[in-house]
């Protein structure tokens, strides 16, 4: 056992920190911090450093553009550009359709896509959910018909995050009916320009708009846009499960909070806050603090295969405590801000520095709860917590 | 950043659980032989003491045993405390190797006598003194709470002498020392112990001032750590033992492991595990560091989590093996009561959080 960063990873994590220092806008990180949803334009400009930095895709493998990095030290980046509210930046297009075109995609469809992902010329978004197959995503029901070179899709998804903005889908489809359900499915990248390809929005609790339903009626894509074997699309997916076990336990997201609690408390205090409403909000950020500690240790402790057995159900265990946590660090930072957070407000208003904000709220306020009442989502995509529950037990007690 | 479990561990861990097993049952001098015998007085001390030099990482996998096998032994308390507090006084330039080398060869169990019925929680806050007399001192006060304090060879006893903490070395049958001993919820056994007017020579005088004020907080801050280790090790073992009984017991003509609301519960208290030994590692982490401050906090950040999470995982462990679970002849309410009492040894979650509240007050300033 070592039981502790090495002075390699101490270096590479400083290295991180200079980099965000130098090339991460201040007004786009302030954006980000603010916790609106942020626009494909509003990112380009961070992701353009990245490509040029090279460090675009940590996780593809090195001849195809990744950066090489082992596991600990992909953490600990993710963990500095969290802490820097750095914004994610096409998580669709880099951390899924680039790892699965690079694992099962033809040399065509690598060609085609990976630099154009790379640069942040194609943004993706992932057509898995339909209505009637949420968590049961082996009851995918999207058809196909392949019509001589040509797919030809009807179906209908949903919760699609990105779809308004994304220039193609990867899309779960039904390509057999033989079998057990999830050995009929096949993964087809669709552009979202193609006739056929209906986007309606999905207006959402927390007020922004990311998410969407997708009409498809008789699209056809060319063959060759099928990934991989057909039929291969389940084993794609787990793939790609395997690979992202830790993405959602958002340490660098839990650590953007508690880092700035403090300074948000002292700013209270300053405007009026009563001392003993402080100390009990000071107690739960503490509690707060010493529980994401033993989170990021348990998402450590995956990093590290510390034992293989357990790797699935602790990956299921750091996805619901990375959730819960997230909903109780935003929600703690409401009962600091208080009545400031009850005003609904935009990203533009605060922008306009010539009216005050509604309520009194200074500027930490708005944003607060968007993004808190996005964190609930947390707890939903990626397989609910529900579920997550089910696969620790079966993992580690069914017999 | 590593946490594979080396050969050496593992034999350390198969070793102990097989033992520790056969011994259930076994009481004083008999419960300590395999601990003289396995060399594991011997973990805690470097070799120049007679010691195997075992790292943190070691005694925590033993420890972690004893919690599994609901061990009643001192270890902690009355070997490895010591022999912490004693390090700790070497590292400051006050050695003494003889009282070290008879830890390692399991010739004396020591208790360590720090709390006062007044809870000085405080560095140097104790009442039980040291009052110099023409020949010598004599110690007056009173200890409560020394684990294994009837039964040990010798007691390290925290006092002040003018205004500066010390620590005295105290024969257990020396005049004026009055030992009464008691059973714990759990079992275990402890002592509250007077000294009326107890002679001390100035040999026995170990070590004063600020040595002995840092080396306590240094080797409390250890032995919280391991006694974490003790109650993950407890936890874990009462959470196979329910998803064991969930598998054998049949209620409604199907096996209580069938039903999804058992089965997540199930999945809650692994989560719960999972952090605690997180936690574990984490604060094992810490107590590399050079900083004094942050090795505290670490180890009371531990025990806060740790012991919260005992708190959920032995309770519903009970829960889970309904009215069987309340008995005494089963197994599983032992691993509850073992998690109450640790938690209040060496301080609960609420006392740790309130020192992890005040170390977060003074960096903020």
């Amino acid at each position: 056992m070592e039981l502790d960063f090495t002075a390699q990873e101490q270096a590479f994590e400083e290295e991180v920190q200079r980099f965000l220092a130098d090339a991460l806008p201040p007004s786009l990180a302030a954006k980000e911090a603010q916790g609106f949803h942020l626009h494909r334009r509003d990112v380009a400009p961070w992701h353009q450093a990245l490509w040029r930095k090279g460090w675009i895709a940590p996780g593809w493998p090195q001849h195809f553009g990744g950066t090489g990095w082992l596991p600990m030290e992909r953490f600990l980046f993710e963990r500095a550009c969290g802490v820097a509210n750095a914004p994610e930046v096409s998580l669709i297009a880099l951390s899924m359709v680039g790892p699965v075109l690079c694992e099962f995609g033809s040399d065509a469809l690598r060609e085609r896509f990976l630099e154009p992902i790379r640069r942040g010329d194609l943004w993706f978004c992932q057509g898995f959910s339909e209505p009637e197959a949420g968590s049961d995503l082996a009851a995918v029901r999207c058809r196909t018909r392949f019509e001589g070179d040509s797919i030809v899709l009807n179906g209908h998804k949903i919760w699609t995050t990105d779809a308004h903005i994304a220039d193609y889908m990867i899309c779960l489809a039904r390509t057999s009916d033989v079998g057990r359900p999830r050995e009929g499915l096949s993964m087809i990248l669709i552009p979202m320009d193609a006739p056929g390809v209906r986007v309606r929005p999905i207006a959402t609790l927390d007020g922004d708009h990311h998410i969407n339903e997708v009409f498809l009626e008789d699209v056809a894509v060319p063959l060759e846009n099928l990934v991989g074997e057909v039929n291969s699309g389940w084993a794609q997916a787990r793939y790609l499960l395997g690979r992202e076990r830790t993405h959602n336990a958002y340490v660098g997201m839990l650590r953007r909070y508690l880092a700035r609690f403090p300074g948000l408390l002292q700013r209270q205090l300053a405007a009026g806050l009563d001392a003993r409403v402080a100390d009990g909000l000071l107690r739960d950020h503490v509690q707060l603090s010493l529980d994401v500690e033993a989170h990021e240790w348990s998402v450590l402790r995956l990093l590290a295969d510390e034992e293989s057995s357990q790797l699935r159900a602790g990956a299921s265990a750091v996805k619901i405590r990375g959730s819960e946590l997230l909903m109780k660090a935003s929600e703690l930072e409401l009962m600091a801000l208080g009545s400031q957070v009850i005003p609904a407000m935009t990203p533009a208003m605060t922008h306009t520095t010539a009216q005050p904000l509604p309520a009194g709220a200074g500027a930490d306020a708005p944003g607060r709860v968007t993004q808190s009442l996005y964190w609930r989502a947390a707890a939903i995509f990626g397989g609910t917590n529900e579920i997550q529950r089910g696969i620790i037990y079966s993992t580690l007690f069914h017999r | 950043m590593d946490f594979r479990i080396s050969d050496e561990q593992r034999l350390l861990r198969d070793t102990a659980r097989k033992v520790l097993a056969e011994a259930t049952g076994t009481s004083g001098d008999d419960a300590w032989m395999p601990f003289r015998e396995l060399g594991w007085t011997a973990l805690p001390i470097d070799e120049a003491h007679d010691g195997l030099g075992g790292s943190l990482v070691d005694l925590a996998f033993l420890l972690e045993e004893l919690g599994r096998a609901r061990c009643q032994v001192p270890y902690l308390e009355c070997c490895v405390l010591p022999a912490m507090l004693l390090k700790a006084l070497a590292s400051r330039g006050v050695a003494h190797a003889e009282l070290l080398g008879s830890l390692a060869r399991g010739e004396q169990r020591l208790g360590v006598a720090v709390e006062e019925r007044s809870s000085a929680e405080s560095v140097g806050a104790f009442s039980t003194r040291l009052a110099a007399t023409p020949s010598g001192f004599r110690l007056i006060g009173e200890k409560l709470l020394v684990v294994g304090g009837a039964a040990c060879d010798g007691l390290l006893v925290v006092a002040v002498a003018d205004h500066e903490t010390c620590l005295v070395y105290v024969p257990p049958d020396a005049a004026g020392v009055r030992i009464r001993g008691y059973s714990a919820v759990d079992g275990r056994e402890l002592a509250d112990i007077e000294f009326v007017d107890v002679p001390v020579s100035e040999s026995a005088v170990l070590a004063r001032g600020t040595a002995v004020d840092e080396a306590l907080v240094e080797a409390q801050a250890i032995a919280l750590t391991l006694q974490c280790a003790d109650i993950v090790g407890a936890m874990e073992a009462s959470m196979e033992m329910t998803a064991e009984y969930l598998q054998q017991r049949q209620q409604f003509g199907q096996k209580l492991a069938s039903f999804q609301a058992l089965q997540h519960g199930m999945a809650v208290l692994f989560i719960a595990c999972n952090e605690a030994r997180s936690m574990l590692f984490r604060a094992l982490s810490a107590l590399g560091q050079a900083d004094i401050s942050l090795r505290r906090r670490a180890a009371s950040g531990c025990k806060v989590k740790v012991a919260a999470c005992a708190r959920q995982v032995t309770g519903m462990a009970v829960q889970y093996h309904g009215a069987l679970g309340m008995t005494t002849e089963y197994a599983v309410g032992h691993y509850l009561r073992r998690s109450i009492v640790a938690e209040q040894l060496f301080g609960n979650a609420h006392y740790h959080l309130a020192m992890c509240l005040a170390d977060h007050a003074a960096v903020a300033k």
